[in-house]
């Protein structure tokens, strides 16, 4: 695309973006930016900002609290990298090199309020999460009088960071650069004074709704070739080789950017009927330039779903990051920018990039708009948004099938599909085999390692959504979901208001379920443990009484009646509704739903023979974490073991074969 | 045709092998039971899982819900299957996490239960029985008289028994090894992730794949000829095979290259062509369980004659060697007398 045409589209955006912008700001804003900030070719960031604190709680707050994220990778001894250490979070060999490029840090050089009131001196670092005095990744500020409710509070800060060599979805990969929780950001004000934590490995952030203006120097390269949250009002060539960018956003709660001279710009335009039209960027690297379409559309179909279903995007652009090979930014979502993730080599049938596009796209709702605490409640956004996520790309793709690289090139195996939300599943029963450490009720910065975090907040979060949908009905879920999404918009939602909301639209047996598997580490588990049918008898003794009594002797043979006995238990520490079907000779069945709540419950049957007892076999309830045990037949059915293991012995035939090459070095 | 081409040398080795049909049968035989003990615990799993669940109409269906049923089997029954991570990471390539802690290469064949602890020692077993056989296959390939003797092939193996063990044992070490120190060694020499591209990625992991299966193969050849060597001196000379083994190879590599190809792919298209045509019993028939039982077992006799059908190939590649080297006999052209003189001056 040619210069002219890009500085004519950008014209138009940012004309379009000021008209929308001109309807005001939807929520009242807390903590708004100011920001300018110059990034060298070293990557480190000289900025200064203007913060405009609103307290609209009911506490005053005698303090300030600062998050300045990027100390997370100023040294070994942060709590982000102590807890990544003990598998917190996402791996990461690159800061385990001896080059100072790939570490990150940052430094408030001055801290003062509007009308100079020098604060710096009173700056100093805490860690409320766990005491640990080498992390430097929050700060608190006395304030030389409380901020009444009510009250606005601006103040200056001047600081420099620097970014690390990408890590956990913020830094630098050779000339890209994602700036990501880079400036000095503000705690979340409550009624009990700030909510924040430090920064830690398994974790995302928590922030106060504001409007940002940001203006960013960067190398004159990346004139055109960069992104961020809300609009790029203009860009403009400074001396030295420089470009400044100006962006505009309102009524988010972050502010990140992309750079990469290599970007390749493409825009498009998505509009549906009842939704608003949304600018779409896509900065795409130009060796994956063959997923463009394929980003595009992902990001059509997370509009499309997400505003359909949950909440329609109110901005006027959604940036679109593809970032390059090995940056460890994939899959990250910022206000109105997302990260996604492409592979040179990417089969349709993989679904990716669409999954993390639309997943990441989904963030704009589940984070973006319901802003919830990530930190304490992870599920809330991430679980809430994978269920999104899968129910978006099940109805626009259909399920994916298996594909493996071997050796980085795909094989995609179209025979073998692997259904919607199956990943999830089977990572999360597998996960409960070997660790049950924590509830979701848990805060999540506190639970016991990343795959705490990561199974609850993700897996467990998913299984649990799907199989209310399941159990209570896909048109009570969808009004769940709707409810909450809409009522909570632009607020800092809660567990409990999410389950306020499931008790008044599906009533006090959902929330009831629902409440009990976020309280518990538990799993669940149901079992049929025995089963038998068999002839009814006729009576055998005496019958009647006095005259009328009389001796019988039953005969067998002669009833088509059969009674039959079938005990179902819940070896799980946790309870779901579920059904019993009970499979008679003929083909009729009888269904019998079940509490799940006891222990144990024993049916007695009287009818045709009993040819097999089954619990859920509908697999309504996910949480399941073995359905072998789900059913029992009362006589054998030999066809699919006769067909796997005659199948599986002549694999191993053949795995012996080819193990016999290494002795005898014959063919493979 | 040469009669040192690689079809004629293919069409010899068949030959050869189909000679040696007792102990082909017998080759059978042993990978029938080993597999059948190897297999053995999967398969009882199996049937206590899914004789008396609902699960076993589901998998017997057309479209069978495979992939959920491994992941629900795998979990259920984690002492059946193993932690199968290690053989996944061989298989792939893959070398863990992007970006996290690297594999230790080759490990963790033998540190877990289920079969993918067994394999490790049924691949040994498989291997050494390979090598024995193989030694009786070598002598008679390599004897000019009773090539299909079952109990000269006897005698032979264990005439050869050591060596053919210790070349086993070299070649299994040999093969590892090339995998340990040119495969995984190179790749802790740099960070994929700090590539600019993902084919530059792709391209170096390839190019030490390759590194490997061409080390692997020359000494899965020089193991080969070795034993058709050894067979064809009838004297278990491991040394002095292994020379002439070396220096044959050395001066007709290509030729020994392609009937190696050729051979593979003998005995992998008849296992692709099972693959398409196996999965159509559907296991409600048990009479034609035979059928397929015994289909099975022809495409397994084809591999192992397909393996032995090379060992006869190289065999006859070296007696044409030698035959071809040996000094030829030239005979005296016939003595002639001529008497020349002036021609007679004409009339």
């Amino acid at each position: 695309m040619t210069s002219a045409r890009t500085t004519l589209l950008l014209a138009g955006v940012a004309l379009l973006a000021a008209a929308r912008l001109e309807a005001g700001p939807r929520v009242p804003p807390v903590a708004s930016y100011t920001i300018e900030a110059a990034v060298n070719a070293e990557r480190v960031v000289t900025g200064k900002e203007t913060v405009r604190f609103t307290n609209r709680t009911k506490h005053a707050f005698t303090d300030l609290a600062l998050h300045l994220y990027l100390n997370a990778w100023r040294n070994d001894r942060s709590t982000w990298l102590v807890e990544q250490a003990r598998g917190g979070g996402r791996a990461d060999r690159g800061l385990a090199a001896k080059d100072p490029a790939r570490w990150g840090w940052s430094e408030i050089h001055r801290i003062a309020l509007d009308d100079g009131t020098d604060l710096t001196p009173g700056l100093k670092f805490v860690s409320p999460d766990d005491g640990n005095p080498d992390d430097r990744t929050l700060v608190s500020v006395p304030l030389p009088r409380p901020v009444a409710p009510g009250e606005t509070l601006v103040f200056r800060v001047d600081w420099e960071a620097k970014f690390p060599r990408a890590v956990a979805r913020t830094g630098w990969k050779d000339d890209y650069l994602l700036g990501a929780q880079w400036f000095p950001k503000l705690g979340v004000a409550t009624d009990d004074g700030w909510n924040a934590h430090q920064f830690h490995a398994g974790t995302e952030f928590f922030a106060d709704f504001g409007d940002y203006d940001v203006t960013l120097t960067l190398p004159k390269a990346n004139k055109g070739h960069v992104g961020g949250t809300g609009v790029l009002k203009e860009e403009t060539e400074l001396a030295g080789d420089l470009v400044r960018a100006h962006f505009v956003a309102e009524d988010v709660h972050d502010f990140a950017f992309a750079a990469c001279p290599r970007f390749e710009v493409v825009r498009d335009t998505f509009s549906a009927k009842g939704l608003p039209n949304v600018d779409i960027v896509l900065l795409l690297q130009p060796d994956h330039r063959p997923l463009r379409d394929r980003y595009l559309k992902a990001t059509k179909v997370g509009l499309e779903d997400f505003g359909t279903r949950y909440l329609a995007y109110p901005y006027p652009v959604v940036t679109v990051v593809d970032p390059p090979w090995g940056s460890h930014t994939e899959g990250m979502e910022y206000p109105t920018l997302f990260v996604g993730g492409g592979r040179e080599l990417a089969p349709k049938a993989a679904h990716a990039p669409e999954s993390v596009t639309i997943h990441e796209y989904g963030h704009q709702v589940f984070y973006g708009m319901l802003a919830s605490n990530e930190f304490e409640e992870a599920h809330l956004d991430e679980g809430f948004n994978t269920y999104a996520t899968t129910k978006a790309l099940e109805a626009a793709y259909g399920n994916p099938s298996l594909v493996v690289r071997f050796y980085g090139l795909p094989v995609t195996f179209a025979g073998v599909t692997v259904p919607y939300p199956f990943g999830a599943t089977d990572r999360f029963h597998r996960w409960q085999l070997t660790s049950r450490s924590d509830a979701q009720a848990v805060p999540s910065y506190r639970q016991l390692d990343g795959n705490a975090v990561r199974n609850n907040a993700y897996l467990r979060t998913t299984l649990l959504l799907r199989s209310c949908e399941r159990t209570f009905g896909e048109a009570v879920w969808a009004k769940v979901m709707k409810t909450y999404a809409t009522r909570f918009a632009f607020r800092h939602p809660t567990t409990a208001d999410f389950l306020a909301v499931v008790r008044e639209v599906a009533g006090e047996g959902a929330a009831a379920s629902v409440a009990g598997i976020v309280a518990t580490a538990g799993s669940v588990d149901y079992a049929v443990t025995s089963i038998e049918t068999h002839e009814a008898r006729a009576l055998t003794g005496f019958s009647g009484e006095g005259s009328a009594r009389k001796f019988e002797v039953a005969e067998n043979g002669k009833t088509a009646t059969f009674e039959s006995a079938v005990v179902v238990q819940r070896f799980g520490e946790a309870a779901w509704p579920v059904d019993v079907v009970f499979t008679f000779k003929g083909g009729s069945t009888l269904t019998r739903p079940w509490s799940g709540a006891e222990r144990w419950v024993r049916w007695k049957l009287r009818g045709p023979k009993l040819i097999s007892a089954e619990v859920d076999p509908a697999r309504k309830c996910l949480l399941d974490g073995n359905t072998l045990n789900n059913g029992r037949r009362t006589e054998p059915d030999p066809r699919a073991s006769r067909v796997w293991t005659t199948r599986f012995m002549f694999w191993a035939q053949n795995l012996l074969e080819a193990f016999s090459l290494l002795g005898i070095a014959g063919t493979p | 045709m040469r009669r040192d081409s690689v079809l004629v040398l293919a069409a010899r080795g068949f030959l050869s092998a189909l000679t040696t049909w007792k102990a082909l049968l017998l080759a059978l035989v042993f990978n029938l039971l080993l597999a059948y003990a190897f297999a053995h615990p999967v398969n009882a799993a199996l049937r206590q899982a899914l004789d008396r669940s609902p699960w076993a109409a589901r998998l017997a269906a057309p479209h069978a819900p495979l992939f959920e049923f491994y992941g629900e089997m795998s979990r259920a029954r984690p002492d059946v299957f193993g932690d199968l991570s290690a053989w996944d990471a061989v298989a792939t390539g893959d070398e863990g996490e992007r970006g996290g802690a690297r594999r230790a290469p080759l490990a963790g064949f033998l540190s877990t239960t289920g079969v993918s602890s067994s394999a490790a020692g049924f691949a040994v077993l498989a291997a050494a029985l390979a090598a024995l056989l193989a030694g009786g296959f070598a002598g008679r390939f390599g004897a000019e008289r009773e090539r299909g003797s079952f109990a000269a092939f006897g005698a032979d193996a264990a005439r050869f028994a050591l060596p053919s063990i210790v070349l086993g044992a070299l070649s299994l070490v040999g093969i590892a090894a090339a995998y340990r120190w040119i495969y995984a060694a190179t790749g802790t020499l740099y960070e994929a992730d700090d590539l600019r591209y993902e084919w530059e990625a792709i391209l170096l992991g390839l190019l030490r794949l390759g590194a490997f299966l061409v080390v692997a193969a020359i000494v899965r050849l020089v193991v080969l000829y070795t034993r058709a060597a050894m067979g064809r001196a009838g004297k278990a000379n491991l040394a002095g095979a292994l020379g002439a083994a070396l220096g044959f190879l050395a001066r007709r590599p290509v030729r020994a290259l392609a009937l190696e190809i050729l051979f593979g792919a003998v005995g992998i298209l008849s296992l692709l062509l099972w693959a398409l045509l196996g999965p159509l019993w559907d296991g409600k028939d048990a009479a034609a369980l035979a059928l397929i039982v015994l289909g099975q077992q022809a495409v397994v006799f084809i591999r192992i004659l397909a393996r032995t059908a090379h060992l006869g190939a190289a065999s006859a590649f070296l007696a044409r060697a030698s035959e071809a080297a040996a000094p030829r006999v030239y005979a005296a052209p016939a003595a002639t007398v001529a008497t020349e003189s002036e021609p007679a001056p004409e009339p």
